[in-house]
Order: C-alpha cells, then structure tokens, then sequence
C-alpha cells in the first residue's frame, strides 16, 4: 500500500502546496486590503471543502489503473485512494477552519468546530461517488453521477453557508452540528450514499479490467 | 539456479465471457520458464484478454490462474515476478502522465526494475522524459513499453503488441535486445504479434490462438515441421486427400492446377513425395497461421 501511495504523493502534495499558497494569498488579501473579493473566497471555503476533494479523486482512477498494471493489488489501490482522500478532505477542512478562524474579520463567517463533521461526512460521500464514477466508462450514467455530486455539493455547501450569513435564516438550520436533527439527517443521508457508493466502487475495482 | 526459474504459468479451465459474448473457451496453458513463446492469433482471438488474464489484470469468468502453484489473483508474491508490458492508447486517461512518471510507476511496483537499463533504453529511443505519453507517436508508445518489459527484469514478462508501430529497423533493434536480454537472464517472454514471419525467428515456441482456443502449443520448428503445401493437378490432389483422409487446409486452385496446406507426418509427406504428379514445398509460421486460422477469409 505503501508504494501505491507513493504514486499519489504528487496529488498530496500539489493539493497542500496549491491549497496553501491560495489561503495565504486570501488571508494576505483579508488583513491588508479593502478588498471584499478576499472575503468572498474566504466565506465559500465550507462550499470547497465538500465539492473540491471529490473533484481531485476523479481522476484518481488512471492512476489505479497504472499502479494495477505494474502488479500492485486492487485491494492496496481502494484502500489507498480512502486514504488519499481522507488526507486531502482533512487537508481541506483544516484549512477552511484555520481561514475563518484567522480571518479576524466580521465580513467572513467564523467556521465553528461542530461543523467541521458535517462537513467531512458530505465531502467523503462525493469522494465515493467521483471514485465509483470515474470507473465507468464515458457516457451519461458517468457525467449524471458527476453533474449529480456537483449539484449536491453545491447544496450542502450553500445551505451552510446560508446559515452562516443570514442571521435570520430559519431555527431549524441552526446550529450547523451533528446535534441538530436537520443536519444529522442530512449527515446520515451523505453516509449512507456514500457506504453504498463505496461498496460499489470496491466492487468495481475488484472486476474491473486494467486498461492503459 | 533462482526460484523463479522453476515456476511455471499455468492455465487451467480458463473461460472468460464479456456479458453473452465468450471470449476464451476451456483455456489449458503451461508458460514454462526459458522460454520465448509467440501468441499470435487473428484480430479478436483473444490474445490481450489471454496475457491480461495470466497476468491478474482482468478476472476470468471461470477456471484457475497460477504461478508457481499459487493463484496469481491478488498474490502479491506471484504479481511481483509478472510483468505484463501492453500497447498504450493516446486517449486513456493514463495517457496523460508522463514518460518519467510512467516509468516511476514501474520502479515502485516492479520489484526486479533496473532503472540504469531503463534509462539507458529510453536514451537509445531517444524519448523526451517529460514527454506525455498522449503526445507520443504510436511508434515512441512501443518503445516505451519495451523499455518497461525489459527494464521490469520480470522472471515472466508478457508483450502485449510490442511491435506496433515501429518501423522495421527498430524492429529489428527491439528482437536483438530481447533476444539479447533472453540470452543474459533467462527470463521468460511471451510476445503476442501479427508481424508474425519476422518474429519468427525469435520464439522458440508458438502459441496459436483462434476464435478464443489455443489450436496449437508447441516449439516452432516442430510446428511448422507439421506442414507443406501440396499442390499439382487438381483431380492427382483431390486423389491424393481423398486416399490419406487428409482434410486440405487452404485451398487455392488456378485453372486445372490445385494448391492445399496439408497437416501430417514424415512418413506422410515421405510417401505424398513420391508420387510424381504431385510437388511438396515447405511452409513457414506464417503459412502455418493462415492455413490454420484463414477460416477461408485468405482466398479473397
């Protein structure tokens, strides 16, 4: 398994290195401009972290591939990408949650710590569904379930965001925890998707024939 | 004498469907070690399927895979002395990586890979590392599968096409390495082609694959011992086949004059030589492939 994260290293890293770079130009812009534009990329981080670490694994699937052809085990590939994209969803979160937090600003919404699972739990399930997606082969099923993912990302992540904002949103958004009923709901409707997309895409590597 | 030099691939039972489609039939293989065998087979036999198989890169529908005695599914053991070298496709998604990062792949996960070799193969090509393999000509593609068959020094290593696109100097230049790298280690290559006289040269033993069954198995001067066209008038050919039972393989006929691959023995082509209406001449692997799988296509 060791190896087969080795292949990935330079996702890892492009990811931490160009997430990084990104938030510090952010943060820069936030604490010496007037600039509102700053804050505005600040405030859709919650948005980034569900859609983006799905968006980088779909193409995780050719490197599968590659890893597969030279020998490595299918089941060393699946539990390797989990990790990879557990990495990277925490990456994510980490740093979305640092922003907010040293934004020191009243115009970027303060990501508080009860969110940050909510949040996990609906960016892991799009993991699951881009790394079953990417197995398919080109076609309406395959650009559905990403459209489909693109389209719920957005949700979760503009709801939160809604929530953040608009001191006046309804009481039942609020708060954004696990302990909320709401969000628990909608927390266990992205587990469940994204156990089942996971099997299936489990399922998938283990029939899946290796193609360069 | 190594381990792996003892080990043999072997086939057993093996049928792979793609949905109704049946692609391998009751497949029995042995892939002894020193050996350079030569798959080849008609567009569609099966051969990709076959190596892709014997190598655990796609599961079969029904039989048994293994390698020195282990199944080869998912046996990291077996998968580090199998190396399964196939033809790149410009338009895959993998197609998007780099010779270098290509090439890296193969360090990390083949445990025999001797990356001076690599390198050095890869300077002889004359392949820009940083080049995307999308961006290579189908020619350059081959080469750098070679480079990783030969560089992944796997006791078993199975080509998949290596030829493809190349002109015929590198051809040439790619059968004196393998021969060459055969000669150093040992190892053992099963090479599939359609460029099948030219290659002859090099296989020791042939595998002939038709209609997804292995209709021939065996070292090639034997196999092509077992052939010879028999040609004269067409009433002395069709006397002659009609007496020995013999089943004509390839049938040309011009006017009067007849022309049949025939399969048999010494003694058989001994006795078919001695009637003087009748002229015997040899066949080479690639006659010996067409008789056999022209299925009648070859006659235009």
């Amino acid at each position: 398994m060791t190896r087969v994260l080795c292949l990935f290293r330079n996702l890892l890293l492009y990811t931490v290195v160009v997430l990084a770079a990104f938030l510090a130009v952010i943060l820069a812009g936030i604490r010496l401009t007037d600039f509102s534009l700053f804050e505005t990329y600040a405030n859709i981080m919650p948005l980034f972290c569900v859609i983006f670490p799905g968006m980088l694994l779909g193409n995780s699937w050719a490197n599968a591939n590659l890893a597969m052809s030279f020998g490595a085990r299918r089941g060393a590939c699946f539990w390797s990408l989990e990790i990879v994209s557990a990495l990277i969803t925490l990456f994510f979160l980490a740093m979305s949650f640092a922003l907010s937090n040293l934004a020191n600003s009243p115009e970027v919404t303060r990501i508080e710590l009860q969110a940050v699972p909510v949040l996990a739990v609906g960016a892991l399930a799009l993991v699951q569904v881009m790394l079953f997606a990417s197995q398919l082969p080109k076609g309406l099923t395959r650009n559905l379930l990403w459209g489909g993912s693109w389209c719920v990302g957005w949700i979760l992540g503009m709801a939160m965001e809604v929530v953040y904002l608009f001191e006046d949103a309804p009481a039942i958004l609020r708060p954004v925890s696990l302990t909320s009923p709401l969000w628990l709901a909608v927390s266990v409707c992205f587990a469940v998707v994204g156990l089942v997309f996971g099997v299936l895409a489990r399922r998938g590597m283990e029939k899946a024939v290796v193609q360069l | 004498m190594t381990d792996h030099t003892t080990r043999n691939l072997c086939a057993k039972g093996l049928n792979k469907r793609y949905g109704s489609q049946q692609v391998l039939h009751d497949l029995n293989l042995t892939i002894e070690p020193g050996h350079i065998y030569g798959l080849i087979g008609r567009n569609g036999a099966g051969k990709t399927t076959l190596l892709s198989i014997l190598t655990g890169q796609n599961p079969l529908t029904s039989g048994q895979v293994t390698y020195g005695g282990e199944p080869v599914w998912e046996n990291p053991r077996a998968l580090a002395d199998l190396c399964f070298a196939r033809e790149l496709n410009a338009t895959a998604e993998t197609a998007q990586i780099s010779v270098k990062e290509f090439l890296y792949a193969g360090q990390l996960f083949c445990p025999h890979w001797d990356k001076q070799f690599a390198d050095s193969l890869i300077e002889t090509f004359g392949i820009d590392r940083k080049k995307r393999i999308a961006k290579l000509s189908k020619g350059q593609m081959s080469m750098v599968t070679i480079t990783a068959a030969l560089a992944s020094r796997a006791p078993v290593t199975l080509l998949d096409e290596p030829a493809a696109g190349l002109d015929v100097v590198i051809r040439e230049k790619f059968y004196r390495m393998l021969l060459d790298e055969y000669t150093k280690t040992g190892r053992t290559f099963v090479v599939s082609t359609h460029i099948i006289e030219e290659a002859a040269s090099v296989f020791d033993r042939v595998i002939i694959l038709d209609e997804g069954h292995i209709i021939a198995d065996a070292p090639t001067e034997e196999l092509v011992d077992q052939f010879r066209y028999l040609s004269g008038g067409k009433t002395a050919v069709d006397a002659a086949l009609a007496a020995r039972g013999l089943q004509p393989l390839q049938v040309q006929e011009l006017g009067p004059h007849k022309m049949t691959a025939v399969r048999g023995d010494a003694e058989l082509f001994a006795a078919l030589a001695e009637d003087p209406a009748l002229s015997l001449s040899g066949m080479n692997l690639q006659n010996v492939f067409v008789a056999l799988c022209g299925h009648g296509d070859e006659e235009g």
